[in-house]
């Protein structure tokens, strides 16, 4: 019989790998596929599934149980605000990010009375997503400052 | 020989998009990118490519000015106009910018490489909207309606239109001076001109034509409530403006 390193098994028992399941809420092909070449930096980490609209956005979270949901705001059928307001109701395990084009502080407090976790301006994007996932993926709040946070 | 394309678009989250599609295709290869219409010019000018991709909504200098200097600079610059909106009026300006391609965004993973193929081949590319439009009849009517309005941004050379920009979107006239590598002066009197032919008389004035004429956008929360610029947008609702049906883009 091989020797096995009891210590190891052990170990590897009680860390086992955990992955953050992500879901990419945009209604725009070309942003959610920015946004995974930025996630793909990050091992560790999965792109579960994507959707285009608020609505498709739901029925993915219910059907495939992601970890963070990042969302925008603009969106047709069902925007990212209304989809973060039922997420929170339904589905409070679930922590929610938005990305969104929209650099005004009103609109972060907006998102975040919603329910959201993290609030990213999508000109910062590149910068601050690994980051912003991180936090709300411990259940903490993530808000970087921004150009308009900045002026108010 | 690969085909050379240059990408602008303020959002970098967009542009890696756009570059993990085009980088699919063998053959072509992303020589720069850019984060505003003046970088785009600049960087056209000093790298020469094939192909230059523009979002209209930019920082600085919008896609369309973009566009108008880069084929003023040369007229065998192929430009491709990427939008969130298939408005008749952004098609319309797109067109006469010099554009050869008019693409959407949300329809941008679809139809962004035939029309870079369509350009390689020496043909043009629209939207299907922009078919429909062409096909009704509807450009030349559009352009006889624009003759009889009054004169709005043909009044304006390309540098007063930079300068408009640059003043709607809050600069000083020391800021834009340092950005165009203008002396304050210069630009001074370029804005003294510019109000003096445009018959308005206060920066609040200006404002309301840089947003009626699309030379800056207006960000629209999902209510409809205009949040950005704030001061561009409180000076349209002041003035009773339609700001909605204002904006040259909306939010990706």
């Amino acid at each position: 019989m091989p020797e096995v390193d009891i210590e190891t098994l052990h170990v590897d028992e009680q860390q086992p790998a955990m992955t953050t399941r992500i879901l990419l809420v945009d209604d725009h092909p070309i942003v959610r596929e920015g946004l995974k070449t930025v996630l793909q930096r990050r091992s560790g980490w999965e792109v579960v599934g994507e959707a285009s609209n608020g609505a498709e956005a739901l029925e993915k979270a219910r059907t495939l149980s992601p970890d963070v949901m990042v969302l925008d705001i603009t969106m047709p059928k069902m925007n990212g605000l209304d989809v973060c307001r039922i997420v929170r109701q339904k589905m409070p395990e679930l922590e929610v990010l938005i990305v969104t084009q929209h650099d005004s502080q009103q609109m972060m407090r907006e998102a975040l009375n919603a329910g959201a976790k993290g609030y990213v301006v999508k000109s910062n994007a590149a910068r601050d997503l690994l980051d912003a996932i991180e936090v709300v993926s411990q259940h903490r709040v993530f808000s970087a400052v921004t150009r308009s946070v900045r002026s108010e | 020989m690969k085909l050379r394309i240059l990408l602008a678009d303020d959002h970098e989250i967009v542009r890696r998009g756009l570059c993990a599609l085009l980088q699919k295709h063998e053959g072509w290869e992303v020589v720069g990118e850019a984060a505003d219409g003046r970088d785009a010019v600049q960087k056209a000018k000093q790298l020469k490519p094939d192909v230059v991709i523009v979002d209209i909504g930019m920082p600085n200098l919008n896609g369309l000015d973009a566009t108008r200097q880069l084929v003023q600079h040369d007229p065998n610059f192929r430009v491709i106009v990427l939008t969130v909106t298939d408005a008749d009026q952004v098609i319309r300006e797109a067109l006469d910018a010099g554009a050869r391609g008019f693409v959407l965004k949300s329809d941008a993973a679809r139809d962004l490489v035939s029309a870079i193929e369509a350009l390689q081949s020496k043909r043009m590319f629209f939207t299907p909207r922009v078919n429909e439009l062409l096909l009704a009849g509807f450009l030349e009517k559009g352009h006889a309606i624009s003759r009889s309005d009054p004169p709005t941004l043909p009044t304006l050379t390309a540098r007063e239109r930079e300068i408009t920009q640059l003043l709607a979107e809050g600069r000083s006239s020391k800021e834009a001076a340092s950005l165009l590598n203008l002396s304050t002066k210069t630009v001074e009197t370029h804005r003294s001109n510019i109000m003096r032919k445009l018959n308005l008389h206060s920066i609040r004035d200006l404002v309301v034509y840089a947003i009626k004429n699309k030379l800056i956008q207006i960000e629209m929360p999902p209510d409809g409530k205009p949040v950005a610029p704030a001061p561009a947008v409180a000076v349209a609702q002041e003035r009773g403006e339609p700001v909605g049906a204002h904006r040259t883009d909306s939010p990706v």
